[in-house]
């Protein structure tokens, strides 16, 4: 990989991208293959593949007091990162920013976490990867709900196909119209209470599906041999810290070792894109402005098309802050859509219980996935509600408990020795992830008055679950138990984290999709995107991020950016071709 | 790892477990060291509170022959650290708290081995507040340590392959990790 290090020298490229994360190496390799001299700007510092995975086989007792988790000290330094519960740790906190160096203001509560460095949160992504469906793509229009997306599967559908094949994707297909089938490589295994669960749901509610998870692991031979860096999955369940085989769907395992093999890319860290430059003559923009993240120095680069893949929040922050004659309301802002209708997914509801039976069985491997219970509400005339609209899946899976068994027990000396032998009970949970509304009032917008350390102006988000979503979660909760119990589990309790005890925490940003800053639309007046991605009125900047996002279905979203970024550059390419651009 | 102990159990026709592995092999031949970190003093706690947190701990994790127990990893250490690095100040001195009010009413160091068993279990029934501490913070500073990670559970740190649904004996044990 080319690191450009001399500055202003080389200036001009035939595209930018910004970011480089999930999307942003996306475009980096679509870009490059096809030609385009590609310079991709990333504001965090440069990682290395393996090589900066630094905790990757770190055990637990190679931390102080035996855990991977973060010290009181750490946990000063992130106040905002933190509050998920996982994303802060000795073994990955890395990965994550310190609010402390890098502050926004949250108006209301919001989870805004980030990882600053090559790569993006493409190192910590959790891999589900589920096409959106026909009924996701038609849902604003049908339920009346913000504007439509421009496009619908049959646009999608190839492009599903295209990005699933490179980076290779985990799963079973089962034919269902609300999560369509996929190029999978082999399933992962259920263990024997999940296929007691699988049994119990389908026999108990018709036509409802428990499945394995999709996830963007290998578990087969890839059909492709475009990089040297993707390894079989080892089922060692570290992947946040970042993995040495390459097992799982990275920037740095995947797309960015592609684009670097053209000979097309450069790619220069430590840069912040403060804002677009608008050409009025052109109507086009011609550059970029770049914060030197470490010298605070400005400087510009240039480029036919550019691609923005900050992620949804500081992507719409970028345009908010690129202001001309054309657009005093930031670059596209001809809607007043830019920075509204926030969405992510609401989880941290639903239920668990304990299985009998099966003391004689147990698993191997530490699986990085669990099964997927796809959304079965409104999705046809016999799975109507009338308390909501929209839908969830769940995630979860089943164990056996481990050697904590004993403190419950309270068991010691000679009869805890021996209880260290076997496993416990086995429990399952299942947790929902609900789709989220697009709302005008679910906003972010920018300080000037108050800059952060960058000299950017200060990010404020003001956004909250709203009413669709808090009352789905009833049903989330209630419809776990009754699934759990149907299959046989006993002891069933319900969770719910966000109407309870966990407000803050569990606020709008926890789902870690934050999406529709800058969303995709048919009509210029309340929508930022056209189809292809492109700004209405700016036709050489295309977003592919999750600002994107019309609606959020219920799904982990990250395949669908990948898919539309892959669809987003090459009808870039063609238009460049066609000097259209 | 995982190879090892099935062929053992295999071989051996032993059920769940006691199982001689390298690791323990190595000890029982070499004889446990009386002390697990040579060297070592306490940080947060004083040497008087490791002092009896670790004489707890060998009443409660005791090891067996083939096994190793609290006094081959020093659980003080563990509890030492947990509380220098993980918690805040109040739970800090909460600890403190119960140590002391446990200090005024027991003299842990001096009863006799073949009451230790008997009092911790009473104190566990009664609810003493350190007690607990000291007994959830012993098992988990066990089984989350090198030695009772390999030696007690079974460890595999890179499985290789996934499978979902296996007879319980192929494994031997509870995973460690």
């Amino acid at each position: 990989m080319y690191f450009n290090s001399k500055g202003d020298e080389e200036v001009t490229y035939d595209a930018i991208v910004v970011g480089s994360g999930i999307s942003g190496g996306w475009a980096a390799k679509e870009l490059a293959e096809k030609g385009l001299k590609t310079i991709v700007l990333e504001r965090g510092r440069k990682v290395e593949h393996i090589v900066d995975y630094t905790t990757a086989s770190m055990e637990k007792w190679d931390f102080k007091g035996n855990t991977e988790r973060p010290t009181q000290e750490q946990l000063k330094d992130y106040e905002v990162q933190a509050r998920s519960g996982y994303t802060v740790n000795q073994g990955h906190s890395h990965w994550f920013v310190k609010d402390t160096e890098h502050p926004f203001v949250e108006v209301k509560p919001f989870n805004w976490m980030r990882g600053y460095h090559l790569g993006g949160r493409s190192i910590t992504w959790g891999r589900q990867s589920y096409r959106l469906s026909e009924m996701d793509f038609e849902a604003n229009a049908k339920d009346g709900t913000a504007v439509d997306w421009p496009i619908r599967y049959a646009d999608m559908k190839p492009w599903y196909d295209y990005v699933e094949t490179h980076i290779g994707v985990s799963g079973q297909n089962e034919g269902l119209a609300q999560l369509p089938d996929g190029k999978y490589l082999p399933p992962m295994e259920m263990n024997c209470v999940e296929q007691k669960f699988k049994k119990g749901v389908a026999g108990n509610f018709g036509g409802r599906m428990v499945t394995m998870g999709r996830t963007a692991h290998l578990t087969g031979q890839l059909s492709h041999n475009k990089t040297s860096k993707r390894g079989q999955c080892q089922f060692r369940n570290r992947c946040m810290r970042g993995c040495p085989y390459g097992a799982y769907f990275s920037s740095l395992s995947s797309t960015l070792p592609v684009a670097e093999q053209t000979g097309n890319l450069t790619i220069v860290c430590n840069s912040i894109v403060a804002g677009v430059i608008y050409d009025p003559e052109t109507n086009k923009a011609k550059g970029v402005r770049v914060i030197d993240a470490l010298t605070k120095e400005t400087r510009e680069v240039y480029a036919k098309i550019i691609f923005l893949n900050a992620s949804a929040i500081a992507t719409a922050s970028i345009l908010l802050n690129s202001k001309s004659e054309r657009f005093p309301n930031g670059l596209g802002n001809d809607s007043g859509e830019l920075g509204h209708n926030i969405m992510d997914h609401h989880l941290g509801v639903g239920a668990r219980g304990e299985f009998e039976g099966f003391q004689d069985k147990y698993y191997k491997g530490r699986r990085p996935n669990g099964v997927y219970v796809p959304r079965f509400r409104n999705i046809d005339n016999a799975s109507m509600r009338k308390d909501y609209i929209r839908g969830f899946g769940y995630q979860g899976g089943a164990s056996r408990e481990g050697w904590y068994k004993v403190v419950k027990e309270m068991k010691l000396g000679k009869e805890l020795m021996e209880s260290l032998q076997t496993p416990g009970y086995w429990t399952m949970g299942i947790m929902g992830f609900g789709e989220c509304l697009p709302d005008h009032r679910n906003k972010m917008f920018l300080d000037e008055d108050n800059l952060d350390p960058f000299g950017m102006p200060m990010i404020h988000i003001d956004a909250e679950w709203q009413e669709n979503e808090l009352i789905m979660r009833n049903d989330m909760a209630t419809s776990a138990a009754e699934m759990l119990e149907a299959a046989g589990a006993k002891n069933v309790s319900t969770y719910e984290t966000i109407n309870n005890n966990d407000k803050k925490n569990r606020a709008m940003g926890i789902g870690i999709h934050e999406m529709g800053t800058a969303r995709m639309g048919r009509d210029p007046k309340t929508s930022v995107l056209n189809k292809y991605n492109q700004i209405h009125a700016c036709q050489n900047v295309y977003i592919t991020d999750g600002a994107a996002m019309t609606s959020a279905g219920c799904q982990n979203p990250s395949l669908t950016y990948m898919a539309l970024t892959a669809r987003a550059a090459d009808h870039a390419v063609s238009e460049l071709k066609k000097m259209n651009l | 790892m995982m190879m090892n102990r099935r062929d053992v159990l295999k071989t051996a026709g032993l059920v769940l477990g006691y199982t001689l592995t390298a690791g323990t092999a190595a000890a029982v031949l070499g004889g446990c060291s009386a002390d697990a970190t040579p060297g070592w003093s306490p940080s947060f706690l004083t040497a008087d509170q490791a002092k009896v947190i670790n004489g707890m701990a060998e009443v409660i994790i005791p090891g067996t022959d083939k096994m190793p127990g609290a006094k081959d990893v020093n659980i003080a250490k563990f509890i030492d650290e947990t509380y220098m690095y993980y918690k805040t100040p109040e739970q800090q001195q909460s600890l403190n708290d119960d140590f002391k009010a446990f200090a005024e009413e027991h003299d842990f160091g001096a009863m006799k081995d073949g009451e230790k068993m008997a009092f911790i279990k009473s104190e566990l029934e009664k609810g003493s507040k350190f007690v607990k501490t000291v007994y959830e913070q012993s098992v988990t500073g066990f089984c989350t340590s090198e030695k009772g990670s390999k030696e007690v559970l079974v460890f595999d740190p890179i499985p290789g392959s996934q499978k979902g649904c296996i007879p319980l004996e192929e494994v031997g044990g509870i995973w460690a990790i």
